[in-house]
């Protein structure tokens, strides 16, 4: 009993205090030097991406330009257009650096809730933002509320900013599933209107996590208001051993169009089967997810062309910063698997320059001045790589002036197609049959 | 006799004073968070050790009982306002009552095929739970509101409170255990384990045991869960309703030593530090910290079949013979 | 009428990758009592191995099919003496749990090595298209599974009834001491029973690479789906695995169709909970 004991206390005594102890030098390997304090001349700033786990390649291509962006705002770039390229560093802070300190969240609510507490009390980073999911995002606004720390994000799950949680310390800029599906449908009225396109039917095609779980209810709701028949509802498992009933079902229901909230594999997985079925759907419309990521448009290649998703950044919008961006990716040497610049990147992207923007505008890393900042953002709409309507928060920490589009894919890259108004190409309605 | 006692008496209040010291020694939020897990984990071991470790029924689905708790502390909050200090004791019974149907449909069912059979009830409750709008469904609950009295609510903003919380609550089941340990249920486990047909020759209702000790094991895993959640105050299925927390729980155990007290503690703080620190040091090279992890995991799994608590008892062993050999060397 | 006869017929080709992996798990569990938690990751590896001799090679999966079952077979003897053979002498849920670490290890090495993004075969595949019955609609792809899995079924049936090695290692399943005695190597007949259910999982890999995507964690839900089979097709039993895996992939269609695709899971489950609630070992165990 005596060993027992003795042991048992050994052991206990070992693990928490090597646990413990070796927290002060930990997050180094970053490069990250310094002592583990934000001294007047570098600025850490937490990211939280899954650099392992099944969205291990999006969070990586995250990590990397969030680099790329860092270097651009840290060194001298006069040539570009970009807001905080011109100047070295944070001008109102005597050209201070931001320092990166990048955490894994593995695609782990729980994962992602110790690596921000580790990030806040242990790096001392002033802010978090990087590549979360909604669920994720949930799990980490906890801890940033109870720090007071700020937490920006561009995942679009309605709830995170609809009131039922008063978050003081979180803030999206980008937009909710509310208004992309409400382009969505938009969509759908203008291709009736100006393609006679002569949409009736719809039918949803969702996976069941939390992603499609949320987009569900609001896809309903805008069905109902904008008069379109559901003629098939699927919720599916997207890690399903198969989709043949989900794709029979839907062949049978025959929809105009079909709206699909799916991740990557069940896309491809989706697209298999309809193929094996000789079923090309009429026409869909994706809810992003699996639709802009890279390893979906390499494994898809010319079989994704004329398949709408929406989005909030395309790399045909008109603009100098647009341009400037997908060159100094293009050339990024962070930029190792040479991908194209997607959608999801660049939203995430633009949480780290609306940051530094907001350090700078501040002039200070101090929680309450960065809130204020961030809520009422001097900005030039030309320096900014997504062109919103505006910046403006509601009580609940959304940008109620953000606006998407919808883009369809041909001949290897996403092309505007809605509003009119930045449209680069015509939609094509109906599909072409996939080449059985 | 006496002397030896008021030394175990030493030790403990040694034990108990670290207890005190460390959450005050590293305090940050990051050590507090593994010292909690520490404690979530220990517990969720615990309870599955009475029926994997003394009744010998291997079930790899007790995410349930897991989530089962956390959602009743969530979902009585939301309906009804009810502090969690009571929700977790409702989210208790509930999983004894779901445990005794559940075991009492599963329990028939020996070795590999009652593992199996577990998981799949397991993916069948995932399944339930994602597709209830009423808790949440796959969008999870949220309990998080800085309006709630911290206290009566148990939504601590100090992480050390919840450390000194939990570890309070550890000690408390510990002791439990300690005492069932020592009586006659735990006796009767332990032979149904060793051989079932010979503990009911000699007069033990193997059946009615197991399902008691089934129920017992759900019970201390959903009180588990109940603190997971007023830890993390946000849930969903693919959090806390996975096939992988069912295995961990196996594999917390049986890396401390299965069908002992101290043995899921031990598990529960080596693999929480592995896992956490593997991590941290490693998952910038994209998958390496898992790798080592799984490698480490085998090599302590594959040479201390016993589990981690065995060491000294081995070391022991072999000084032992050691020293029977030394002795037995110049008589020859 | 159509659908459900098209519903069917998938449902038997669905059936027939769990029944594939389903034999591999009866092959270990029949004759060296492990539940092999890393079964699917052998699954995982064989559709990399197809991956790859697509992408290299330009070959079609079912060209690489013996690649990929030597592959996996070599990897399955590495595996077994490395770390299986010191396993078996450890409590029988230490072994379980080895396994399950190995998985981790083979899952997180093949993000380590090739990447954690989803990918589908890059090379066009000649044996594909479709057949269009009128009433059935047949993807050529897709019968490759079936086709598979019934002559790895008739394989293993012939190999283990009718040959020494097989003989040996079924006298082993029996007693292990016993069979010792009469000369036989229990060590080498569990070796080869260990890499040949890597094998057919590698087998089963490139089969399933024809319409499935790839990615390091592949293999954790059609391992869940393959222990199911086994359980209800009985200990260890070969046939009852086969069978029970296409059972499976019927019910899991049909439920999709008839009741709601997003529980069609729990329909499956729910065959298996009633066959094994009538026959608690299974429907062909003894």
């Amino acid at each position: 009993m005596k060993k027992f004991l003795s042991f048992f206390l050994a052991v206990t005594m070992i693990f928490t205090l090597a646990a413990c102890g070796n927290n002060t030098n930990s997050g180094n390997q970053n490069g990250s030097a310094g002592d583990g304090q934000s001294d007047g001349n570098t600025i850490r700033i937490g990211v939280l991406t899954p650099l392992t786990g099944s969205s291990a390649q999006l969070g990586n291509q995250v990590a990397a330009i969030y680099q790329m962006l860092t270097d651009v705002i840290n060194e001298e770039h006069p040539e570009l257009t970009m807001a905080m390229a011109a100047s070295a560093g944070i001008t109102s802070m005597d050209g201070a650096k931001l320092e990166l300190v990048i955490a894994d969240h593995k695609s782990d609510a729980t994962t992602a809730v110790s690596e921000a507490k580790r990030l806040i009390t242990e790096q001392n980073v002033v802010a978090i933002c990087g590549e979360f999911t909604s669920a994720i995002a949930k799990a980490v606004a906890v801890v940033t509320e109870q720090y007071e720390v700020p937490l920006i994000v561009s995942c679009s799950a309605v709830s995170l900013t609809d009131g039922t949680n008063d978050f003081q310390w979180f803030f999206r800029y980008a937009i909710t599933d509310e208004t992309y599906i409400k382009d969505t449908f938009d969509f759908m009225n203008y291709l009736n209107e100006n393609y006679d396109a002569g949409i009736k039917t719809i039918a949803m095609f969702s996976e069941d996590s939390e992603f499609g779980a949320n987009i569900v209810p609001i896809e309903e709701k805008y069905a109902a208001e904008y008069g379109y028949e559901i003629v098939e509802k699927i919720n599916y498992s997207s890690s399903a051993t198969n989709l043949t009933s989900e794709v029979l079902k839907i062949k049978e229901a025959d929809p105009d169009v079909l709206l699909m909230s799916s991740f990557v594999s069940d896309a491809l997985l989706f697209f298999n089967t309809c193929k094996e079925q000789k079923y090309t759907p009429n026409f869909i419309i994706g809810q992003r997810g699996g639709f802009i990521q890279s390893d979906y448009l390499t494994a898809m290649g010319d079989e994704n062309n004329y398949i709408c998703t929406t989005g909030s950044w395309a790399s045909d919008i008109n603009t100098d910063v647009t341009k400037e961006l997908v060159d100094l990716w293009a050339n990024s040497s962070y930029n190792t698997e040479k991908v194209d610049l997607m959608d999801s990147h660049v939203k995430d992207a633009m949480n780290l320059l609306f940051l530094a923007m907001a350090i700078e505008q501040a002039g200070t890393t101090e929680s309450t001045a960065l809130r204020e900042a961030l809520l009422n953002l001097d900005y030039d709409m030309d320096t900014l790589m997504i062109p919103w309507n505006g910046i403006s928060f509601n009580e609940y920490g959304q940008n109620t002036q953000s606006n998407g589009f919808v883009t369809q894919y041909y001949d290897g890259a996403y092309h505007t197609v809605f509003p009119a108004a930045g449209a680069s190409m015509e939609p094509v309605f109906p599909m072409p049959e996939f080449d059985y | 006799m006496k002397k030896l006692s008021s030394k175990r008496y030493l030790l403990w209040a040694g034990i108990l004073v670290i207890l005190i010291v460390l959450p005050l020694l590293f305090n940050t939020a990051f050590s507090h968070h593994i010292m909690t897990m520490m404690c979530i984990w220990a517990l969720l071991g615990m309870g599955w050790n009475f029926i994997g470790g003394y009744a010998g029924q291997i079930s790899n689905g007790h995410a349930i009982y897991y989530a089962f708790g956390a959602y009743a502390n969530a979902m009585l909050l939301q309906w009804f306002n009810l502090s969690p200090w009571i929700a977790m004791w409702v989210g208790c019974l509930l999983s004894a009552g779901i445990a005794f149907l559940i075991g009492k449909g599963l329990l028939r069912f020996r070795g590999h095929v009652f593992a199996i059979a577990t998981m799949a009830v397991a993916e069948c409750v995932r399944l339930i739970f994602i597709n209830t709008k009423a808790v949440g469904g796959a969008t999870g609950v949220y309990i998080f509101s800085a309006k709630l009295n911290p206290i009566l609510y148990m939504q601590f903003s100090s992480t050390r409170t919840y450390v000194y919380l939990y570890m309070a609550i550890v000690v408390c089941v510990l002791l439990f255990v300690r005492w069932l340990n020592k009586t006659k249920f735990c006796y009767y486990l332990r032979a149904i384990n060793g051989n079932e047909t010979a503990a009911e020759s000699a007069g033990i209702n193997a059946a009615n045991y197991k399902l008691l000790a089934y129920m017992l094991s759900a019970v201390i895993v959903s009180l588990a869960g109940s603190l997971y959640m007023q830890f993390m105050l946000y849930t969903d299925p693919s959090m806390i309703l996975t096939s992988n927390i069912s295995m961990m729980i196996v594999l917390v155990t049986v890396m401390g030593g299965v069908g002992t007290v101290y043995g899921p503690i031990i598990g529960a703080i080596v693999l929480t530090y592995i896992s956490e620190y593997t991590r941290v040091y490693l998952s910038h090279y994209n998958g390496l910290d898992m790798v080592i992890y799984g490698v480490l995991v085998i090599l302590i799994v594959l040479f201390i079949p016993d589990g981690l608590i065995s060491i000294p008892g081995r070391i022991k062993r072999h000084r032992e013979r050691r020293h029977t050999a030394g002795k037995e060397a110049p008589a020859k | 009428m159509s659908v459900f006869l098209q519903g069917l017929y998938e449902g038997i080709i669905n059936g027939s990758i769990l029944a594939l992996i389903a034999m591999g798990i009866a092959l270990v569990w029949g004759v060296m009592n492990i539940l092999s938690f890393s079964q699917g990751e052998f699954l995982m590896l064989g559709m990399f191995v197809s991956y790859y001799a697509n992408r290299l090679l330009g070959l079609d999966p079912i060209v690489a099919m013996p690649l990929s079952a030597l592959v996996l077979f070599v990897l399955g003897i590495i595996i077994y003496k490395l770390i299986i053979a010191r396993a078996l002498r450890g409590p029988i849920l230490s072994q379980r749990l080895i396994t399950f670490a190995l998985s981790m290890v083979l899952v997180y090495s093949a993000q380590l090595f090739f990447g954690a993004e989803y990918k589908t075969l890059s090379n066009p595949v000649k044996f594909s298209g479709t057949i269009d019955l009128g009433f059935l609609t047949i993807a050529k792809q897709k019968l490759v599974p079936f086709l598979l899995a019934l002559i790895v079924a008739g394989l293993l049936f012939w190999f283990l009834r009718y040959t020494r090695m097989g003989k040996a290692i079924q006298a082993t399943s029996m007693d292990r001491y016993a069979a010792g005695l009469v000369g036989i190597n229990p060590d080498r007949a569990y070796t080869i029973s260990f890499a040949l259910a890597s094998a057919v999982a590698g087998a089963a890999g490139c089969a399933l690479t024809y319409y499935y995507y790839l990615y390091p964690n592949v293999g954790a839900t059609f391992q869940l789906w393959g222990f199911i089979a086994v359980a209800m097709g009985g200990f260890g039993s070969i046939t009852g695995a086969f069978l029970s895996g296409l059972l499976m992939g019927i019910a899991d269609t049909l439920t999709g169709l008839y009741v709601n695709t997003a529980i069609k899971y729990i329909g499956v489950c729910v065959v298996f909970l009633v066959a094994v609630s009538f026959r608690p070992k299974g429907i062909f165990g003894k």
